[in-house]
């Protein structure tokens, strides 16, 4: 498994895309960043923050990660290298496994900028506000922003970024049996896009119904897991984490019930 | 004990891959049926079938990428999933298209499918490059290679880990004429000097003919028949297929008169003679001068592609 992990981490380094994902990502973080200090300020409309919620972590995160999958799980089928793998000897599993793995690194990577950003953002002590639509790395960076920076702050800045970086790996865990199954990148992106706009929607349903909350909790797209700042609490940390590995757990034994005995075509 | 297990052992070598009545269904519809065969160790299989024959789905069921609905395999002696799963280490396979990822070089190709095999030598990318006649393609990515040079890339990936059963489907698509002949050369070496069994399908017979060292026709789904070299040499041997009220006398001229040995007497009693094709009449005008009537005195023998149409049903099925 490690051989397969390391082959798909050597070919990710040496992706076009994957640089091209990642300066996309940069520039977005830093677009939403310099909103975030704009708009406390008054140099620019809040109502504006709408629109820059485009480029904003959560939303990036919903259309590149699924990107990611495609390219890297869908793009194996037309190379013919998971082809190439289960011919020379790798179980299913293993296969299922280590593409997540890379997967997850994939996605890590292009958050990366929207964690280090947020990070120089709050150390500089300015004042950062996105208003009602800050999720993710930007809720973060509004709720956090004047903090007074020290070496527990910065790792308890670390814990959050992890954290919040894990509930997003869960997220899009789902994207590990479409991409397995439908093979078809656009319908990836466009299924998981979609998906995520689905739960966004259930807001209200959420609201209205305890059960049902009590329920999607149990999800990555529930709860709270995306407003996790350094003012959680450690059960706040726990729950996210628990949530978010069984939720990927589950997805991989989605996974491989459906890939166990499928056709490679 | 010991010896039993010993003897069982080398029997178990006898053979790299066993086919038990492996049948394959698509929605009903069955794509393999019983296919039994067994690839023995240092042979070159040539897999011959119509497009649709079901060569590649054999193909893929051995490799692991599709089940078969009935029968097993066994590869090494070893049978069950997971023990063919191990086995298939010992496999290397280039089945419909190589396994390539266009944005990166011939040599990144390389290391990536090393990586994967968990080979720590890094010379053997040099090495395999040199052998498929890559060494000189420098940065120039995957997705810019000609089809020939990405069926060369897919036989050296094929080639890493130095397998024991190689599997080819069409590799020789795409090469030109001068690439057929360094890929021929390249797998007749590797048989002979590694002792890899290979099996290699192509369209190509006469191509295919001048490589296999056994043959495999397969005909919707079925495996019509076996045969090695020597047996499809002694079938296509061109000669004089004759007839004759007195086969004994016919035997006696040819020996004493026309002063050759060089025939074979069929069990249906006709004569096969190998000699005298470009002189026939002299051999008429011998057996008229001795009373023989000849019932039939024609000239027999095949290429593989009309040995392959004749096996599969003639022409109609072609």
């Amino acid at each position: 498994m490690l051989n397969l992990i390391q082959a798909d981490l050597y070919k990710m380094s040496k992706s076009f895309a994957i640089k091209i994902l990642f300066v996309v990502t940069t520039l977005c973080a830093l677009a939403v960043a310099t909103m975030a200090y704009l708009i406390p300020q008054g140099q620019i409309d809040p109502k504006m923050a709408e629109t820059f919620f485009l480029f904003s972590d959560v939303n990036m995160i919903s259309i590149l990660g699924a990107a990611i999958a495609s390219i890297f799980i869908c793009g194996d089928f037309d190379n013919k290298t998971i082809h190439d793998a289960i011919a020379s000897g790798c179980s299913r599993g293993t296969v299922i496994f280590s593409k997540t793995i890379v997967f997850f690194c994939g996605l890590g990577f292009i958050l990366l900028p929207y964690a280090i950003i947020t990070g120089i953002a709050l150390s500089s002590g300015s004042k950062f506000d996105m208003g009602s639509v800050a999720v993710g790395f930007l809720n973060m960076l509004t709720k956090e922003s004047g903090i007074v920076f020290s070496a527990s702050v910065l790792l308890k800045m670390i814990a959050v970024a992890l954290t919040l970086m894990l509930v997003y790996m869960a997220q899009l865990s789902i994207c590990v049996p479409l991409a397995l199954v439908l093979k078809k990148p656009v319908l990836v992106v466009v299924i998981y896009y979609g998906f995520t706009l689905l739960c966004a929607s259930f807001t209200g349903l959420r609201s209205s119904s305890e059960v049902f909350d009590k329920i999607f909790s149990l999800t990555p797209y529930g709860g709270n897991y995306m407003f996790i700042t350094m003012s959680s609490g450690a059960g706040d940390f726990i729950k996210a984490i628990a949530v978010s590995l069984v939720f990927i757990t589950v997805m991989l034994a989605v996974t491989y019930s459906i890939f166990r005995k499928s056709e490679i075509k | 004990m010991n010896v039993i297990l010993e003897r069982a052992g080398e029997k178990m070598k006898d053979y790299v891959l066993k086919t038990n009545n492996l049948t394959k269904s698509y929605h009903g519809v069955k794509v393999l049926e019983d296919v039994s065969v067994t690839l023995e160790a240092g042979k070159i299989y040539g897999l011959i079938g119509q497009n649709g024959a079901g060569k590649t789905t054999f193909m893929r069921i051995v490799a692991g990428l599709t089940f078969p609905t009935e029968g097993s395999a066994e590869l090494f002696g070893k049978k069950g999933d997971k023990n063919l799963q191990y086995e298939r280490k010992r496999l290397g396979c280039m089945i419909e298209y190589p396994s390539l990822i266009p944005y990166m070089t011939a040599q990144e190709n390389l290391t990536y499918h090393r990586v994967i095999r968990g080979i720590p030598s890094k010379t053997i990318e040099n090495e395999l490059l040199e052998l498929v006649g890559l060494s000189n393609t420098g940065k120039k990515k995957a997705k810019n290679f000609s089809l020939g040079m990405k069926q060369r890339l897919g036989i050296a990936i094929a080639l890493l880990g130095e397998p024991e059963l190689l599997i080819l489907d069409e590799p020789i698509n795409g090469l030109d004429p001068l690439g057929v002949v360094e890929i021929r050369n390249l797998l007749i070496k590797l048989c002979e000097e590694r002792q890899i069994t290979i099996l290699i399908s192509s369209h190509n017979l006469p191509e295919l003919y001048h490589v296999a060292t056994n043959y495999l026709i397969i005909h919707k789904g079925s495996i019509k028949k076996s045969i090695t070299l020597a047996e499809l040499d002694e079938s296509c041997k061109h000669h004089i297929l004759i007839g004759c009220d007195q086969p004994e006398k016919l035997v006696s001229v040819l020996e004493m008169q026309l002063g050759t040995t060089n025939y074979k007497v069929m069990p249906n009693k006709t004569v096969k003679l190998y000699d005298f094709l470009d002189d026939k009449e002299l051999v008429a005008r011998a057996f008229a001068d001795n009373g023989i009537v000849v019932t039939n005195f024609s000239i027999e023998g095949d290429t593989l592609e009309n040995y392959f149409i004749s096996v599969i049903g003639g022409d109609q099925n072609a």
